[in-house]
């Protein structure tokens, strides 16, 4: 998923630069105290999740569980993605330091849009918060081969058949995050749902507990 | 929000599975290395899984970022090819960057003293005018364990001689090439334990911070409520 370096033209790799700082001011603000130690587990859980390497695929594919950051963080999914993204630039050599921009947003936005798309129903339980978890971790990795594919296109217009390509590559990754997200949603429902709260819901909880 | 301790508990647990899984699995970054030996250059391309990088693009370029040569892996992820005459003349460092497509790239730069750029580029001038420099030059190569020098290289007046250097430059060069082979795979960095858990540091520590600065606008937007 980590897009290496001289990859991309500047063009790209600017506008995702000022983008990602953007995003990642806004999710620095939307950050409560109460939140910094979730924000910083799921990190550490992100940092380490690519190491995790899934034998499936033309290439070689890892986890990535931004679906799950997305669901579980909203918007502090950006800083959090980002720290992530830049330590592992240090210390696994995945990606770069030019090109931390565009995998920031690559990964982060994808998450975000899952935050909107499936976090209200993760309120329902039983079989509606699963599918709705699966649909998550799925959702975030297509999302993020799309833009992917629009990244790399726009850099260079031959590398429309590795494009196609992508979707074949990571259409295993998507079942298997669409199942790590939903175990991991459904654990965190039973053992820590502050995890799954909103802090907006916060005086009208009631929704959230298990039966 | 304190958390209760089996949370706690549950969450270390998890974390520590994590990390054990690590030193087993690996990831996808694309991990290229480069030696000489016999006068070619062999590149091998792999994902840091293990397994090779076949039918990647190879591309060779100079210092300046000038393409010298191009090709595709074999099935075991290997690209050799013939050190560049130009490339030996000028003894310019060879960036070999291999692309496996999605983005995917990995680099190797081999410096010139690594196959015996400058060096070997009086031998295939091949003069016998530099006889007595050119013994020393070989010397000199053998002993930084690059034998870029192709082993028929008219070195010595006496034929004897030039075969028995012959001789021990292919042996020489035959027993080098695991060597260099383990020599160049070491410097591809390995994540390491100590690179997981220094990470995690990082995020707690950021961690900390980000409490620090909160923290301070929390209080004191109370502090400005209370008074």
């Amino acid at each position: 998923m980590h897009i290496s370096e001289g990859v991309l033209n500047a063009p790209v790799l600017i506008g995702c630069g000022i983008a990602t700082v953007g995003f990642t001011a806004v999710g620095l603000k939307k950050m409560d105290l109460e939140r910094i130690m979730n924000v910083s587990l799921l990190t550490s859980a992100f940092f380490i999740a690519s190491l995790i390497h899934v034998p499936l695929g033309p290439g070689s594919i890892h986890l990535v569980l931004n679906g799950l950051l997305g669901i579980v963080l909203g918007w502090s999914c950006f800083p959090s993605i980002l720290t992530a993204l830049l330590l592992q630039a240090v210390f696994f050599q995945y990606g770069g330091f030019t090109v931390l921009g565009v995998n920031t947003i690559i990964m982060a936005l994808p998450a975000l849009c899952c935050y909107y798309l499936v976090r209200p129903w993760l309120r329902k339980n039983g079989k509606k918060r699963s599918i709705a978890a699966f649909a998550g971790g799925f959702l975030a990795i297509l999302l993020s081969s799309l833009l992917m594919v629009l990244a790399l296109i726009t850099s260079d217009k031959g590398f429309f058949d590795t494009a196609a390509i992508i979707f074949a590559a990571h259409l295993p990754l998507m079942l298997v995050e669409g199942v790590t997200t939903m175990f991991a949603v459904l654990f965190l429902a039973k053992v820590q749902p502050d995890f799954l709260h909103d802090h907006y819901d916060i005086p009208t909880n009631t929704t959230f507990t298990e039966k | 929000m304190i958390m209760p301790k089996h949370t706690l508990y549950t969450a270390i647990i998890v974390l520590a599975t994590f990390i054990l899984c690590c030193s087993v699995a690996q990831a996808h970054k694309i991990r290229v290395f480069a030696y000489a030996g016999d006068g070619k250059i062999t590149a091998e391309a792999a994902f840091s899984s293990g397994r090779p990088a076949k039918n990647s693009q190879v591309t060779v370029h100079n210092g300046n970022g000038d393409t010298l040569l191009t090709g595709t892996t074999n099935d075991k992820g290997i690209f050799r090819f013939t050190i560049p005459r130009q490339a030996k003349a000028t003894g310019m460092d060879l960036k070999i960057v291999v692309d496996v497509g999605e983005g995917h790239r990995g680099s190797w730069l081999l410096n010139a003293s690594d196959y015996g750029g400058a060096q070997s580029a009086d031998s295939a001038v091949g003069s016998s005018a530099k006889n007595s420099y050119n013994g020393e030059s070989n010397e000199k190569s053998s002993g930084e364990g690059s034998s870029a020098a192709p082993p028929a290289t008219p070195s010595a007046n006496n034929p004897n001689c030039q075969g028995i250097e012959a001789a021990v430059e292919t042996i020489i060069t035959k027993e080098l090439a695991p060597l260099k082979r383990m020599i160049a795979q070491q410097r591809v960095h390995q994540t390491s334990l100590q690179d997981i858990i220094g990470g995690l540091g990082y995020i707690l520590g950021l961690a900390g911070i980000l409490f620090y600065f909160k923290a301070k606008k929390h209080t004191s937007s109370n502090t400005g409520e209370n008074t």
